[in-house]
């Protein structure tokens, strides 16, 4: 009994500080947002998305000499290219965005997120300058990696107003050394990213 | 009973005041959660042939089972299976970016009937080459092109194409039509000629074809 009445009051206790919090937030926003709420819409080359995207372009390549070296001149047409597009609907408040993408490091998969549209000449050149120094494969894999991470901090700084749109393009390849040593057939592997894309005002308490 | 009353009371309340907690915040969040399956992308060729706009394949009476070539009349223009009115397409579904290389596998078969006066003719078969009728037929060859890709003629007699084809769905025009062969006019003996075909159309990915083939159309 004794449990039950201090579960009880432990209850109590809960709601009346969400409760205050919640009527904080009311009142600190009721002059901006005058009920207006978040809304956006996300395409993925060009089309409105659900949760769930199938895509059957990878391209397995030679890191060494398709990515770096570009002996083949094919970078571009072997990337599975997509641009994603976040557009704040009319009427919503500033918002932040938080953008994760998970598993972006995986055996086999060599990924690489631009915020800037690339054609076929520039995309070399941007990967040339961010490998720039490399000493080895496994460096120049690394510096790739960093910079997808800088591209991700940098999507974390940005503030969204209403109607604004934010778009980014990920270039998607298969390295064919690494999923040629995988104990599945490289040709039927899958590869998994998960994206979520949060759009807050930043009352939530998120950094 | 009254305590029990009190906390039941108190509980949905919680519950209630919870509920709205989950409702406003939504009022100023907005999440997204969304997956992305990523597989290799493949290539899917297939080879049509027409005969007067009819499809035909190994099941037709054109295809020698013997030979497993199909087979295509040279010099009687007016057989249903004359080499003028043989089209060929190659259908490619492409879900990544590709090269193409083709090879025609032709013997032109000419055979000479001189006839006699004792009703048994005899008869002479020989191979002969074809020399190339014009910048629209095919080198070595009676069949006239339906493109205009440029290609790169290899030593092992395989047409490279410098096109890249980049992913969709790719109807290429491979053969439009033919000529007749005319072959020699005697008094003594007539000529009737035959094309046995065959054809072979690959694919590979864009990047790999140099290694897969050897060759470099760049330079």
């Amino acid at each position: 009994m004794r449990i039950l009445i201090l579960a009880t009051c432990v209850f109590l206790f809960l709601s009346i500080s969400v409760f205050a919090w919640f009527t904080y937030v009311q009142r600190k926003n009721f002059g901006v947002l005058i009920s207006q709420e978040v809304a956006f819409q996300i395409r993925i080359n060009d089309a409105a998305i659900g949760s769930f995207i199938d895509i059957k372009d990878l391209t397995y390549i030679d890191f060494e000499k398709d990515l770096i070296l570009n002996q083949s001149s094919m970078l571009y047409e072997s990337a599975s290219i997509h641009p994603l597009e976040i557009n704040l609907n009319p009427g919503s408040p500033f918002v932040k965005v938080i953008f994760q993408l998970s598993d972006i490091e995986q055996e086999g998969l060599i990924l690489l997120l631009m915020i800037d549209d690339l054609d076929a000449t520039e995309l070399h050149q941007t990967i040339l300058t961010i490998i720039h120094g490399y000493e080895n494969l496994e460096d120049a894999y690394h510096k790739i990696l960093e910079h997808n991470q800088m591209i991700l901090d940098q999507l974390n700084q940005v503030i969204l107003g209403s109607q604004d749109h934010l778009r980014i393009t990920l270039f998607v390849w298969g390295d064919y050394h690494q999923a040629y040593q995988l104990e599945v057939p490289y040709l039927e592997m899958t590869y998994r990213l998960t994206m979520t894309i949060r759009l807050t005002t930043n009352l939530g308490g998120q950094s | 009973m009254k305590i029990r009353r009190i906390m039941i009371l108190s509980l949905s309340l919680f519950l209630f005041i919870s509920s709205l907690l989950t409702m406003t915040f939504a009022f100023f969040v907005k999440e997204k959660i969304v997956e992305m399956d990523i597989k290799p992308g493949m290539l899917t060729p297939k080879i049509y042939l027409y005969l007067e706009g009819v499809l035909i394949d190994e099941s037709s009476i054109f295809y020698d089972q013997d030979y497993q070539s199909f087979v295509f009349e040279l010099t009687d223009s007016h057989a249903v299976n004359h080499v003028s009115k043989l089209d060929v397409w190659v259908q490619i579904e492409a879900e990544i970016a590709f090269k193409l290389r083709v090879k025609l596998l032709e013997s032109y078969v000419i055979t000479r009937i001189y006839e006699n006066e004792d009703q048994n003719p005899t008869i002479f078969k020989r191979i002969i080459t074809i020399e190339r009728p014009g910048e629209r037929f095919y080198e070595h060859s009676l069949l006239r092109k339906g493109h205009d890709d440029s290609y790169v003629y290899g030593h092992d007699y395989a047409m490279y194409f410098e096109k890249t084809w980049l992913k969709g769905t790719h109807n290429i025009h491979l053969i439009d039509g033919g000529l007749s062969y005319l072959g020699h006019q005697h008094s003594t003996f007539t000529e009737q000629g035959l094309l046995r075909f065959n054809l072979m159309v690959e694919v590979v990915q864009s990047n790999r074809y140099q290694e897969v083939w050897g060759i470099n159309l760049e330079e």
